[in-house]
């Protein structure tokens, strides 16, 4: 089911979040951001668990801002599940679901067989292991045929291996089912792993919102930028010159002449805001001899770790750190002096 | 309001226990209270400045402090091993070690007092016993009627709250800080007194505010084995002045300054409480019997024992005795059921059965309605304090625990008087008792329910309401089942201390209501130890038999 948000804010205390989206149907939506940053608060808006103070909460045709949770037609995954721990777990899964007896019994093993829990329906939630208890609550919000499933940071209780194999169940569960479902976690990669669509979100307002790979590879801002994988951002001082055939701006590495016009994605900050020249790590070069269109730089080589398949590097440069992921070619050691190079239509400004 | 769950206002819900407990509880107590204001219908502080002035009150006043403080310190240190042993191990018999910890508590007072003359006593079974294996002659022991036999009464029935509330709190208390106290190189008795023992302070300064409460307002342990004036306190001067002398000034003046007292502590201990929430459920992991080391089992065998010998002991004696007859004065005694054949058809041709079977009947009655109403009541009150908003939430808590703080004899007094009022019509002695045990039972059933009821994760709530189960469904399907621990014991504690009331039983049952403990009471006072016993003997049965049935419902499964 197609959600809109439109134009809601709420303050709790010293917190103000604002929130306008469009979410389409059928679709794994992430609400992603560090801790405090309003996503779980959104989350509970849309469940009904707070009342916005203004805007409005669309479920399909249905303005379901005021209106009691119990008849929104949701389902909700908790961060630490909210299992009943004096049920067990078929009687869980029963609770919410409309049908009654043997019909209610088919469907909940229908649903555990789909969570692979086929034959757990007697035992009781303290009798689970944490990714077992997740399934079961995940089977039990989808019980009753929820029009929309929330999950607030589902597997942040859950081991990193455990997490890998769940979110996928996760996503394949939604595919499967085409459910509109809302995640909320603060992981990225997990973000990005299993979403159709990331809505990043930084001290309660939405900072961008798009396709994993296009917050990747095109942050619109520098908390975007900074805040999926690891970015190398050096801050643009003063004016930026558009040149014939480019431009060129002051940095602490020296000044820049880009021959080709660079990307600007950012919009909010346009106007007055810190300006930053981008590049992902893995779009960095070590060469001794850079052409003469890239950006590029030598400094002493200050931490290094060996990744199977790759290497990461941080050299010291005039603006603060260079950060380097290559291929492991070649052995440096800490206090070698490194020279990078990056090409230009690698880069950004933000 | 931002938050459509729980956090709704709960003033007007708050509303109707607030009503209750007006006219149960804070009119007859200050109509009472008031009347040491009062004389010639004037205010006046005559009575009060003639209770200070006397060296005799103010010794009174002193000696109630002294003996509360002292019995409370001796209680605690009684308490602290099994509150460790509790928390700490698994030993077999653990659940009926901790049912025996409650039946001190269960028990009227008066059966107390009885077992405790019995077994402590000059002719009693400690001193027979010892007498025997040291050769001499008795008493060798002689604590009855000294301020010793009310330390040891006090102790009796105030060591089992301690150990229990030590239980609870040690319970909650993260062992891993232990093990990061050994890793860093800490003695036992360093962790001990460094780690665990500052953590568990709050603990024992719950339990020893209330068992202070407690010892402050004893009744009949004070009356009866303290053994004289000498002895008194000033809950037993009220009842002397107001029963005997008839000085209702003086009588209701005193009972003011012991209320005063007793109330201010009940605050300091409810305020003291409510700091103490339980956030987390989590359960330590105990370590098995077999697992001790040989001092520790020794340690705890000879605690148990200890223990054993000490609750046992007096409540055995008065069993043991009621199967017991002398044929002669001389002659040894032997087996026989002979006062349980006089309850039901006594000599004298009186008709027994009836006032057995009447006492029995009316303390069933009453403990029963006294339950039903209790866990409403309480049920509903923790659930408006733990679900609600309320603008004084620390004062209106105090408020709804407040008669904790106030003794039964003052309560029951001042029942009377509001009734002789004729206020309220013409009401039933039977409905003043059932009100008057329900006040007091209140307190204990809220206190096992209110942290129960917010123990409950908001999450669980949430997630039921997003299933579309409304208020209702939810405190059915989710809240009750969820406090049924508390629900159970409560309902234990309700039950078992209606059985045993006396005092304001005794002051309200003028009309000739019989119940089991008053029946008891009439026994002891002809004479009839035996007959005492024998009635006794099934008191306990009938509170044994409550624990057992409601220790069964416990293991059912839905």
């Amino acid at each position: 089911m197609h959600l809109k948000i439109h134009n809601v804010s709420i303050t709790l205390d010293d917190f103000h979040l604002e929130a306008d989206l469009d979410l389409p149907s059928g679709e794994l939506i992430t609400l992603l951001g560090p801790s405090g940053c309003g996503k779980t608060t959104l989350l509970r808006i849309i469940a009904g668990l707070y009342y916005p103070d203004e805007g409005t909460v669309y479920l399909g045709e249905r303005d379901i801002t005021r209106l009691d949770s119990r008849f929104r037609k949701i389902g909700m995954v908790f961060q630490d599940f909210a299992l009943f721990p004096h049920m067990t777990v078929l009687k869980n899964i029963c609770y919410g679901m409309s049908e009654k007896g043997d019909e209610a019994k088919k469907k909940a093993f229908e649903l555990l067989e789909m969570v692979h829990l086929s034959g757990f329906e007697k035992r009781k939630p303290d009798e689970l292991s944490g990714g077992e208890q997740q399934r079961v609550a995940l089977a039990r919000a989808l019980a009753s045929s929820p029009e929309l499933l929330l999950l607030d940071e589902p597997l942040s209780a859950l081991d990193a291996k455990l997490r890998r194999t769940l979110r996928r169940q996760i996503r394949e569960i939604q595919q499967k089912t085409k459910i509109t479902a809302i995640y909320v976690t603060h992981d990225q990669e997990e973000a990005m792993a299993i979403s159709d669509r990331i809505v990043l979100m930084d001290r309660g307002s939405i900072s961008q919102t798009g396709k994993p790979e296009t917050l990747y590879s095109r942050p619109e801002n520098s908390f975007a930028g900074g805040f999926i994988g690891t970015a190398n951002m050096i801050r643009i001082k003063g004016q930026i010159f558009s040149r014939e055939m480019g431009c060129s701006f002051e940095t602490k590495i020296g000044t820049i002449t880009l021959p080709a016009p660079i990307p600007c994605t950012n919009k909010k900050n346009s106007k007055g805001g810190k300006r930053y020249l981008y590049f992902r790590p893995e779009d960095c070069m070590i060469s001794s001899h850079p052409d003469k269109r890239s950006i590029s730089g030598t400094g002493e080589l200050l931490y290094k770790e060996f990744g199977g398949d790759f290497q990461y590097l941080e050299v010291k440069s005039e603006d603060g750190i260079i950060r380097l992921k290559c291929k492991p070619e070649g052995e440096f050691h800490t206090g070698d002096m490194i020279s990078w190079s990056v090409q230009p239509e690698n880069c950004l400004i933000i | 309001m931002k938050s459509s769950t729980g956090l709704k206002r709960g003033e007007l819900r708050l509303l109707p226990v607030v009503i209750f407990l007006f006219l149960t509880f804070y009119l007859p107590v200050a109509i009472l209270l008031m009347r040491g204001l009062r004389a010639d219908g004037n205010w006046t502080f005559q009575w009060l400045r003639e209770l200070f002035g006397s060296g005799y009150y103010r010794r009174v006043f002193l000696f109630t402090f002294y003996q509360a403080l002292l019995s409370t310190i001796l209680s605690l240190i009684a308490g602290l091993p099994g509150g460790w042993l509790f928390s700490h191990v698994d030993f077999p018999g653990k659940r009926v070690a901790k049912a025996l910890t409650t039946i001190p508590f269960i028990l009227p007072s008066i059966l107390v007092v009885l077992g405790f003359i019995l077994f402590w006593g000059r002719q009693g079974v400690v001193n027979r016993v010892l007498a025997g294996l040291m050769n001499k002659e008795a008493p060798i022991v002689d604590v009855l009627y000294s301020f010793k036999a009310i330390l040891l009464a006090h102790v009796f029935y105030n060591f089992p709250i301690a150990l229990r509330l030590i239980a609870a709190w040690w319970e909650g208390f993260p062992e891993n800080q232990v093990e990061a106290a050994r890793t860093l190189g800490a003695s036992r008795l360093k962790i001990f007194l460094t780690v665990t023992l500052p953590q568990l302070l709050p603990g024992l300064l719950s339990a020893a505010s209330l068992i202070f409460l407690y010892c402050f307002m004893s009744f009949a342990v004070i009356l009866v084995l303290g053994g004289g004036p000498r002895f008194s306190t000033m809950e037993v001067e009220v009842y002397r002045l107001i029963k005997y002398s008839l000085d209702f000034g003086r009588g209701a003046a005193l009972a003011l300054t012991e209320t005063v007292a007793t109330l201010f502590l009940t605050f300091f201990y409810i305020r003291k409480e409510q700091k103490n929430v339980y956030t987390n459920s989590v359960f330590r992991k105990k370590t098995a019997w077999r697992d001790l080391e040989p001092s520790q089992k020794a340690g705890a065998l000879l605690y148990i024992g200890l223990v054993l010998l000490v609750i046992l002991g007096p409540i055995l004696t008065v069993m043991v005795q009621s199967f017991l007859t002398r044929p002669s004065r001389t002659a040894t005694a032997i087996w026989s059921l002979r006062w349980y054949r006089e309850m039901l058809s006594p000599p004298g041709g009186v008709s027994g059965t009836a006032i057995l079977a009447e006492a029995v009947r009316n303390s069933l009655g009453i403990a029963t309605t006294t339950l039903i109403l209790t866990l409403i009541i309480g049920a509903y009150t923790s659930w408006v304090l733990s679900r609600h908003k309320l603008k004084y939430p620390g004062l209106s808590e105090s408020l709804i625990m407040m008669p904790m703080g106030v003794s039964s004899v003052v309560l029951g007094i001042g029942y009377l008087w509001l009734m002789r009022n004729g206020t309220f019509g013409n009401i039933h002695p039977v409905f003043s008792i059932i009100c008057a045990h329900t006040v007091i039972a209140l307190p204990f059933v809220l206190r096992s329910l209110t942290p129960a009821m917010r123990r409950i994760r908001l999450d669980l709530l949430d997630a039921a309401k997003l299933m579309g189960a409304g208020g209702f469904k939810r405190f059915i399907s989710i809240e009750l089942p969820l406090i049924r621990p508390g629900l159970i014991s409560g309902g234990a504690f309700a039950f078992a201390i209606s059985l045993g009331e006396i005092n304001a039983t005794l002051i309200l049952s003028d009309a000739g209501i019989t119940t089991i403990p008053i029946a008891i009471l009439r026994l002891i006072g002809t004479y009839k130890f035996f007959s005492a016993c024998a009635l006794g003997t099934i008191l306990i049965l009938i509170c044994l038999l409550a624990f057992t049935l409601i220790d069964a419902f416990d293991g059912w499964e839905n």
